[in-house]
């Protein structure tokens, strides 16, 4: 029908792509909103990007190669390796626009000086990552640290990546946003189609607050703390356990320091979660939420503004996971954004057993599940619906 | 060249035909910096301990040195004693092992760090304090010392490493810097540690105050443990005891560190102890230090009290002010200060523990044993604590610990052997006495925690030794709705008490805690106020923490844990340098740096 909405999401193993499409006037117009999978290091399905060639397929045979708007919602890999690896079927394509957070802007750490922990932290992350992988020590960490690690570190040592997406259009069609008080018309996607951006804010150190005061990202940032001159050149063995101490407690304790220090991956994994690109689109009256993986922070400062409304679709953030919904006040926010009396279609991108090793850690979240079973006309998980590399609608 | 003299401390009694190991180090009695600038103030040696062993590493019963740097991935050779000396002292073999390195080097940091930690060890259990071992929190017999831990102006305490590690950096002349050369920063982690061990559950309570308490003890043990170093004593009595000055090397914790942070013309150390701070005025303020402070203060206020108290006696005006009388007098005004607050700690209640129940349970413990108080030391403290709105009876009476026991003779299972056996059997004793102890009969109580003392009462008098029994049981509290997560639904209320008993059962001590209206509030407020500050995150991914202040998790019966992240407790105020920085850089650091001026 004319004024259907199809959602299409595929199964691209722990990782968001989601087609929007609907019908202008007589054109069929199509919203791409992510595509990535998370990097290898993951305990299953992780990594295995053989999804990304059928599903790239896919996309040009939906869409007939002609996509009116590419959204990348932050620089994270299980949301935009999939455009890089497929370049050669991407750059086939007519691209519209291309939306980006306001943080993947080149210049937006030399316009925002406050936000540079993060940026230092994710660099002195890199450095100690390749540091390790040198050292043989990065293979002998967790998978699912291995993992964290490289989905916001290849980024940062990959720029290729990021400017692949900027080079799919000319400069002059590409945004990087933030919040707006006013709904942005896209001319191409037609009059009844509302682009409303909830987050994230201009000013991204906001999310690194912590009761006024910015100190745990700026702790984080010391990975880069120390000056080149001080650090020594590290040797490529493991050093040796000092005589006193049995070499296996000490390759514990060594073990356990390194755990230590990844302590401060988590506050950088969230920084960039945070900065995701949190979208209200509202097309022939229908009305979805896409927040990327925005976390606990970016929706604390988005409800305590007001900007959340009920919405037909509901694309869980962040994979379904704990931190993908504001740790304060979970089910008033879920009273905000789904509809009564079951009214929300609910849609989680993720993949199990990838992230999480008990089952209050696991990804998607058992607790935010049963909510959202309880309270949602349909709730449609990438994996169950479809094999992997394959897409299904949701008519809205 | 600093002026370093020796000093021999220790008599620790052993049974007949072992042989004892004594240790003796080179340790700055402060820091560094106190040592150049004050010229011959204070660098010595201390005698560290009678041990069971004593080995290269240091190493030594409860402690070992690892000079492992996490920033270079390196590892560093463990110092070997310069030379063991074996010898008849007081018809008892020992054996003498000499530690010394030379200025600047690994060496020094790995001596300084570990003899200092050994004598805060012996501070806590001294027969006037606890009398008995500590144990540690964490699966272990050794705690581990990281002596230049990493590159970082901090040090912390990590029960998940097992081990205290100290940092290092350089200040804005790019001097080096040391913390584990700071005999303050030193005593104060080992305090982390050694309080951790008595009561693990403070570091797991959403209370500011237990955050607080345990700075406190940290910043306590570093003013009080300079008082066994009779070094530090004979170069305190050569400054004019009438200037207010006097004591500023005991209560300015870590000059050179504060120094290397601030700079001398912001502050001259990290933290002082000389304050007026009330309750009132740290009520909402959640750094945990400047909490602390208000107790740190109080401390002092005792013991200079205590100080002066004995000078002005009509036997201390007799004696005159002489450096021998003075010297007499610090001794003495230390010991009674360890006495009223450090060694309460050990009858403190294993739950949760706040600024007022602690004074009330150390004006309680001083009550029973000196119920006259002939030399007016209690009235110093209650004096001390009123000012700083800290006294019982200022505050509403479900915060006191009660101190009505109950009657002996109403006492149930009273079998000392039984009680000492074993959690189990301690255990028998108080679910005998439910009633007694108000413990619930629908509760599962669970013993963490039993120990037996030998304690010392005065010079030459032994007390009877008392068995401490601690005791407590979790109930849960739902998280109202609006702050509700599904990662954070409820936290956990501790509930229960300590009690102490001598060799025939009879009662000596009880602090309760009970589940009252007041503490559920009280907690659920401050669990909600860090949730709203965003102070508390949830691990994902086991084994990681976060960079948070608070981590929860959940165990296997899906009750949640909060912990508080003692790696992140000291940090947040250094201010590292970093080479290439930008001018954007340098403009975010001077605007984080002086905002935390600005608090």
């Amino acid at each position: 029908m004319a004024n259907d909405v199809r959602v299409r999401a595929y199964n691209v193993r722990f990782g968001d792509c989601i087609l929007v499409s609907f019908t202008s006037g007589s054109t069929d117009k199509h919203i791409l909103i992510d595509f990535g999978n998370a990097p290898g290091g993951v305990r299953s399905q992780g990594g295995i990007n053989d999804v990304f060639e059928p599903v790239a397929r896919d996309l040009a045979r939906v869409t007939g190669k002609r996509i009116a708007l590419l959204i990348m919602s932050h620089e994270h890999l299980d949301h935009m390796e999939g455009f890089f690896s497929q370049k050669a079927i991407f750059n086939e394509f007519e691209i519209g626009d291309v939306w980006m957070s306001a943080m993947s802007a080149p210049d937006y750490y030399q316009r925002f000086p406050q936000c540079e922990p993060e940026q230092r932290a994710r660099l002195a992350l890199h450095a100690t990552a390749l540091r390790w992988d040198r050292e043989g020590r990065f293979e002998r960490l967790p998978a699912a640290l291995r993992s964290l690690i490289a989905n916001n570190v290849l980024a940062v040592a990959n720029k290729d990546r990021i400017d692949y997406i900027r080079g799919l259009v000319p400069k002059s069609r590409i945004k990087y946003l933030s919040r707006r008080a006013r709904a942005i018309s896209v001319a191409s996607l037609g009059r009844g189609v509302k682009l409303e951006v909830l987050a994230p804010e201009k000013d991204a150190s906001v999310y690194y607050a912590n009761g006024g005061h910015r100190f745990w990202l700026d702790a984080t940032a010391r990975f880069g703390g120390s000056p080149e001159k001080r650090r020594r050149t590290a040797k490529n063995t493991t050093p040796r356990a000092p005589s006193h101490i049995a070499a296996d407690e000490f390759e514990l304790l060594r073990d356990e320091i390194a755990e230590l220090d990844l302590a401060d991956l988590l506050a950088i994994d969230k920084a960039a979660n945070n900065t995701s690109l949190v979208l209200r689109l509202t097309v022939n009256g229908k009305v979805m939420l896409f927040p990327g993986d925005a976390e606990g922070e970016s929706w604390a400062i988005m409800k305590q503004k007001n900007l959340l409304r009920p919405v037909d679709l509901l694309k869980l953030a962040h994979h379904g996971s704990i931190n993908g919904m504001p740790f304060r006040g979970t089910e008033d926010v879920l009273a905000q954004v789904l509809k009564p009396r079951k009214g929300t279609v609910a849609l989680v991108c993720t993949c199990r057993d990838v992230y999480g090793d008990t089952t209050d850690t696991a990804i998607p979240h058992h607790e935010l599940m049963d909510l959202l079973e309880d309270r949602c006309k349909a709730v449609h998980v990438t994996q169950d619906a479809a094999a992997f590399g394959l897409g299904f609608d949701i008519l809205l | 060249m600093a002026k370093r003299t020796e000093l021999t401390t220790d008599d620790t009694p052993r049974g007949p035909g072992s042989y004892r190991r004594r240790a003796r180090a080179k340790v700055y009695l402060k820091d560094p910096l106190a040592l150049s600038s004050r010229g011959n103030f204070p660098i010595g040696e201390a005698i560290v301990s009678g041990d069971t062993s004593i080995a290269p590493g240091p190493t030594s019963s409860r402690f070992v040195v690892v000079d492992y740097d996490a920033s270079t991935d390196r590892v560093y050779a463990p110092t070997k004693w310069r030379e063991r000396v074996e010898h008849w002292s007081q018809g008892q073999g020992e054996y003498l092992y000499d530690f010394a390195a030379s200025p600047g080097t690994r060496q020094e940091a790995q001596i300084n760090a570990w003899a200092t930690a050994v004598d805060t060890l012996q501070l806590f259990e001294d027969e006037h304090v606890f009398g008995r071992e500590v144990p540690w929190a964490f699966d272990g017999s050794r705690i581990r010392i990281l002596p230049q831990a990493t590159y970082d102006a901090n040090a912390f305490y990590s029960r998940q490493t097992k081990a205290l590690h100290f940092g290092y950096f350089a200040d804005r002349h790019d001097r080096p810097i040391k913390t584990s050369l700071s005999h303050d920063i030193v005593a104060h982690e080992a305090s982390h540690a050694i309080l951790d061990g008595l009561r693990p559950s403070y570091l797991e309570s959403v209370h500011p105050d237990a955050a607080g308490f345990h700075e406190y003890v940290g910043d306590a043990a570093a003013m009080l443990s300079l008082f066994r170093q009779r070094d530090f004593l004979r170069q305190l009595v050569m400054l004019n005891v009438k200037q207010r000055s006097f004591f500023n090397l005991v209560t300015e914790l870590a000059p050179q560190v504060g120094e290397g942070l601030y700079g001398q013309a912001d502050r001259a150390a990290l933290r002082t102890a000389r304050n007026t701070l009330t309750y009132k005025q740290v009520e909402h303020e959640t750094d945990p230090h400047v909490r602390g402070q208000v107790l740190s203060g109080l401390a002092f206020e005792v013991l200079e009290g205590v100080f002066h108290a004995r000078l002005d006696s009509p036997m201390g005006r007799e004696r005159g002010q002489g450096r021998q009388e003075l010297f007499r007098a610090l001794m003495t005004a230390a010991r009674h200060t360890m006495r009223m607050l450090l060694r309460p700690i050990d009858l403190l209640p294993p739950g949760n523990i706040t600024f007022v129940e602690y004074i009330s349970v150390a004006l309680a413990v001083d009550g029973h044993f000196f119920p006259d108080d002939g030399l007016g030391y209690r009235k110093i403290v209650e004096k001390a604590a009123r000012k700083r709105g800290l006294h019982p009876s200022q505050h509403d009476y479900e915060y006191e610990i009660e101190s009505e026991m109950p009657a002996n003779s109403k006492l149930r299972e009273r079998d000392i052997a039984m009680i000492r056996s074993s959690r189990v059997g301690a255990y028998r004793f108080l679910d005998a006495n439910r009633k007694n102890f108000r413990i619930p009969s629908n509760r599962d109580f669970r013993v963490v925690g039993v120990g037996t003392n030998r304690r010392a009462l005065g010079l030459g008098e032994r007390a009877v030794p008392e068995t401490i029994v601690q005791y407590l049981w979790e109930e849960r509290i739902p998280l109202p709705r609006d702050v509700r997560s599904t990662a954070l639904d409820h936290i956990v209320l501790r509930a229960g008490g300590t009690v102490a008993v001598d060799e025939y059962v009879n009662l000596v001590h009880w602090s309760p805690q009970m589940p009252t209206t007041l503490r559920r509030d009280a907690l659920k407020e401050h669990a909600i106020r860090l949730i709203k500050d965003r102070a508390v995150d949830f691990a994902p991914v086991s084994g990681l923490i976060t960079a948070r202040p608070f981590v929860a998790s959940k165990d296997d019966a899906g009750t949640i844990r909060m912990m508080l992240n003692t790696a992140r407790m000291h940090r947040g105020r250094a201010h590292l340098r970093s080479s290439g920085a930008s001018a954007g850089q340098a403009r975010a650091r001077a605007a984080v740096a002086s905002a935390r001026h600005a608090r």
